[in-house]
């Protein structure tokens, strides 16, 4: 009596829509869905269901592509680059204050500003309900060797009505 | 690494990274500032030298942080469910917005893992890049991928 070649499982169909199967699974999956019109048919569903999810997805990955801003994606890596030279040259600290969240609110409309020292600590009663968030400082040298520091702060707008 | 090619891989990737993170976050500047901080690590990790999949690596770094922020939401912020309410770009006429948050239900109900596969399956990933992110054994993406595909084609109309 001969055994009854077992049906492809459902993550090796969809290995095999993925191009993800390795020759030997590849060339037994094929062999069988040449011969078992069960599998040719679950196959079929199975990109059906692949093309729905991929198309739900697409929704959301819409949304975000709307949020890129170049700009501010520039700056911030060049932000970035400055913050790691000084640690790793050792001529100053990345200054980035470790705010807790206000129990009960959250974080909306975030900017980045710049400040000087001075306007450098965190206002949490000022009048219009700006905070600062985090705050990178960036040291700068002219030719002649002088530094100067400033600072970039996220501020963000403290909305008090959620929960 | 030298630093022209990590600048490159900065210029090449930071969008798609921040998208990842945004499918946690729904917050752009969350997400923002998770990628930035993933590439930031990776500067300070040598530039990368020691790393040999540095574009996982960064993803890599991004999951565990999106995943520690989502659970940090979850704990302390009562509003952090945002799937039923979320409507950051209203003025979009184009797109069905209770389609989207039906899909957004959905995907909030998958676990971090799935998520994070379904995700990366979208963005083109191949299975061994994605279980380097997830730090999952390849053989086992395949079957959580499709487990994962088949919830949310069930939940999703």
């Amino acid at each position: 009596m001969v055994a009854k070649e077992k049906c492809v499982k459902e993550w090796a169909l969809q290995s095999y829509i993925d191009g993800e199967l390795d020759t030997d699974s590849l060339a037994l999956v094929e062999n069988h869905l040449r011969h078992c019109s069960k599998c040719a048919q679950r196959l079929v569903e199975r990109k059906q269901r692949v093309a729905k999810v991929l198309d739900a997805l697409a929704l959301t990955h819409r949304k975000t592509a709307k949020i890129r801003n170049p700009k501010r994606h520039m700056l911030l890596w060049a932000v970035g680059v400055a913050a790691s030279l000084l640690i790793a040259l050792a001529l100053s600290g990345v200054f980035v204050p470790d705010y807790e969240v206000v129990e009960g609110s959250i974080a909306q409309q975030c900017e980045w500003v710049e400040v000087d020292g001075e306007n450098l600590m965190p206002d949490f009663e000022s009048p219009n309900k700006l905070y600062r968030m985090r705050a990178i400082a960036i040291k700068e040298f002219d030719v002649e060797g002088n530094t100067s520091e400033r600072y970039l702060v996220k501020q963000c707008q403290h909305n008090d009505q959620v929960n | 690494m030298h630093p022209m090619d990590l600048d490159q891989l900065y210029q090449d990737n930071f969008t798609k990274v921040q998208s990842f993170c945004q499918k946690w976050t729904e917050d752009a500047d969350d997400a923002y500032d998770i990628a930035q901080e993933s590439f930031i690590e990776l500067m300070n990790r040598n530039g990368g030298g020691e790393i040999t999949n540095p574009i996982s690596w960064v993803y890599r770094v991004a999951y565990n942080r999106c995943v520690n922020r989502h659970k940090f939401n979850l704990r302390f912020l009562a509003s952090s469910d945002t799937s039923s309410n979320i409507n950051p770009f209203a003025d979009d006429g184009e797109v069905n917005q209770e389609r989207l948050r039906e899909v957004r239900r959905a995907i909030h109900k998958l676990s971090h893992k799935e998520r994070a596969l379904v995700t990366l399956y979208k963005m083109g990933f191949s299975y061994a890049e994605m279980a380097h992110v997830v730090e999952m054994n390849s053989a086992s993406v395949g079957k959580t991928l499709t487990r994962a595909i088949d919830k949310l084609a069930k939940w999703v109309k």
